[in-house]
């Protein structure tokens, strides 16, 4: 359990956009993911938490920084090596209708990644497929179907199972939830965690909905603009926040019932993000942050280890 | 309070190729003036379409208002002629959309989309139009107005477009604003923003504002009454104390216990809803939650409940509260225990 399965070191990916601008998406991140566990990634829109995961899946090539993946880096694999890698790491995406390949049916979605890996052949992996279906919480009846008979919920499900029928051993959630309906989010939380139990899967859940991440997530990372900010055990980021940004962001969920209404003092945050084609100078945060100070401009703080486990990139501590 | 809006047994249904879907079938409410009323629901329980029939907005040809009466204030939305309508629209009710991405015209700066309403419903001159679109501008807190007025929507972040989208609700002082799902797209620390600035024009206004949405969240925020939708019909309403403290109904034990509690200290499990909503080509002709309801006895499968009535405000559409039912008590107390 306490083997680092992933490290990703310094990585960074930048965008070229034209006109000799580029978007820095993701800026120099450093964090380590250990065997079952679950790290959420939260930020706002634009802040960079999807393309971090697209780096790792290998989706992006990174533009510097590196992504060792169970003590290889991923970018001196050789095709077999890549080939490999590609089975272990698997992505689960947001939208469960656009990830579904329309005109095949979910027997065939599901079966595309056993075929390309010959993994099983034919009984055996009718089998399969049909066991992964029921895994998900289908029918086996369902295979000869196509992804438009199913409601948004299900579709999730058979995205699961797609990604599942390769025997992969850590999965990228990228908002896998959001786009569904609060009764049937549920379901689908409690079907990641049983798998990641009987499995032993790794996560990286990456939403922005910061109660489901807490619930799901051993330890959660939060960014903004590109940057990491804080990293902590999911207990400790939310009661004892260290960074000025997560203390805003924290603030702003709305409260769980209308007793607690007012209770909770928010922390506002005047203007919008900056844009990350022009961030500012030294700490991204500095323009909205309610503490910053002039240091704050001229040098992007260090991401360091404040407490065990606990790191943060803030001139405040 | 005065009563604003009264909406009695609305009944919509829309013709598709696969046959009628009755999205709302027979939904009851009312709305005080300066007050909130959140609708919740799952996408597909006729939250929307209930927000498009009182605003005269049901789609034609393929939909159609089939029964009930919305009356606001002395008159009965469902009977005006499209030119009383269009009267009433930008004017007297305010709409503010979802998608703050696509409600905004891109070809047009945003202060001519603000002055447009205006301009239709109020006698003002151009100018004076500008002027009181500048101060909308800055009350729904745009930093320099002027030079935003004359910007396009694509010079704007989803937030800004938001604050836009509800200046233009608010340009002719309506006494109603209907919000679909206002902060959906926005991110936590904006919707927190916009959902203070709402907040706030009601108390400086003393507007009515229907909030549809599917955030608990955001109902616990701000709303003073509550509507869960199922399924096309009303299954519990009540004040929000009452729907969060005493909810009745088990689609509401539901939805209140399959988010995850923050203040909890411990990891608990999520406890959904299993199965998903009934097709509303053919609803149920009993209760049509009772094929996901852990309580379901053999007359909800049946029957359609009546309304039962707990407070002056807290009503709920279920068997286990009929005093026919059997060890009724157990029932509630299980789903309430779950709850805590």
């Amino acid at each position: 359990m306490s083997e680092n399965v992933l490290e990703i070191h310094d990585v960074k990916k930048h965008f070229n956009v034209g006109h000799k601008q580029v978007v820095k998406s993701v800026d120099g991140i450093s964090f380590s993911i250990k065997k079952g566990e679950t790290l959420g990634i939260v930020g706002e829109s634009g802040s960079g938490k999807s393309t971090i995961g697209r780096t790792i899946v290998g989706l992006y090539e990174a533009t510097a920084g590196k992504v060792v993946f169970e003590g290889k880096d991923i970018s001196k694999l050789n095709r077999k090596g890549k080939r490999e890698f590609n089975r272990k790491m698997q992505m689960i995406f947001q939208d469960p209708h656009a990830s579904l390949n329309p005109r095949m049916r979910v027997g065939e979605i599901i079966a595309e990644g056993i075929d390309a890996y010959g993994l099983a052949k034919g009984k055996a992996k009718q089998d399969r497929v049909f066991q992964l279906l029921e895994r998900v919480g289908l029918n086996p009846d369902h295979a000869t179907r196509f992804p438009h008979e199913f409601s948004g919920g299900q579709r999730q499900r058979i995205g699961i199972a797609r990604a599942l029928a390769v025997e992969p051993s850590f999965i990228v959630a990228d908002e896998p939830i959001s786009a569904l309906d609060v009764s049937i989010q549920a379901q689908v939380v409690n079907l990641l965690e049983d798998l990641q139990k009987e499995e032993n899967l790794t996560y990286l859940f990456i939403a922005h909905d910061l109660a489901m991440v807490k619930h799901i997530s051993d330890r959660i990372g939060v960014m903004y603009l590109g940057k990491m900010m804080e990293l902590a055990n999911s207990q400790t980021l939310f009661q004892d926040p260290l960074h000025p940004y997560t203390n805003a962001l924290l603030s702003a969920i709305p409260v769980s019932t209308p007793k607690l209404r007012g209770t909770r003092e928010r922390i506002v945050l005047g203007g919008d993000p900056p844009s990350p084609i022009n961030p500012p100078s030294g700490c991204p945060f500095r323009t909205r942050c309610p503490s910053a100070m002039e240091h704050c401009t001229i040098e992007m703080p260090e991401w360091k280890e404040v407490k065990e486990n606990h790191w943060i990139a803030c001139h405040l501590y | 309070m005065a009563q604003l809006l009264e909406v009695k047994d609305l009944k919509v249904s829309f013709r598709t190729y696969g046959g009628e879907v009755q999205a709302v079938r027979g939904v009851s409410f009312s709305i005080d003036e300066g007050e909130t009323l959140a609708i919740v629901g799952e996408s597909g329980c006729g939250k929307s379409v209930t927000a498009q029939a009182i605003m005269g907005m049901v789609p034609v040809p393929h939909g159609k208002v089939q029964n009930g009466q919305i009356i606001f204030g002395d008159r009965d939305i469902t009977k005006l002629s499209k030119k009383q309508l269009e009267q009433i629209r930008g004017s007297e009710i305010g709409m503010i959309f979802q998608d703050p991405m696509t409600s905004l015209n891109p070809t047009m700066i945003i202060g001519n989309q603000i002055r447009e309403g205006i301009l239709t419903h109020q006698k003002l001159s151009k100018n004076e139009a500008k002027k009181k679109s500048i101060e909308l501008l800055k009350l729904v807190g745009i930093s320099d107005p002027e030079k935003r007025y004359s910007q396009y929507p694509h010079e704007f972040s989803g937030g800004m477009r938001q604050r836009v989208v509800i200046a233009i609700a608010l340009a002719c002082d309506p006494k109603l604003i209907i919000a679909d799902e206002p902060t959906t797209a926005l991110d936590v620390t904006i919707q927190a923003q916009i959902l203070d600035l709402l907040k706030d024009i009601q108390q400086k206004r003393n507007s009515s504002i229907m909030l549809i949405t599917h955030d608990l969240g955001v109902v616990a925020e701000v709303a003073d009454r509550v509507a869960v939708m199922y399924a096309g019909v009303v299954v519990e309403s009540g004040t929000v104390k009452e729907i969060f403290e005493s909810p009745k109904h088990p689609y509401t034990w539901g939805l209140l216990k399959s988010v995850p509690n923050l203040d909890s200290p411990e990891k608990e499990r999520l406890i959904p809803i299993e199965g998903s909503p009934p097709d509303l080509f053919a609803p149920p002709k009993g209760c049509p939650f009772a094929s996901r309801c852990p309580f379901a006895m053999e007359v909800c499968v049946l029957h359609m409940p009546d309304t039962e009535t707990f407070s002056n405000h807290h009503y709920a559409k279920c068997w286990l509260h009929d005093h026919r039912a059997v060890k009724v008590e157990e029932f509630i107390t299980a789903g309430s225990e779950q709850l805590v």
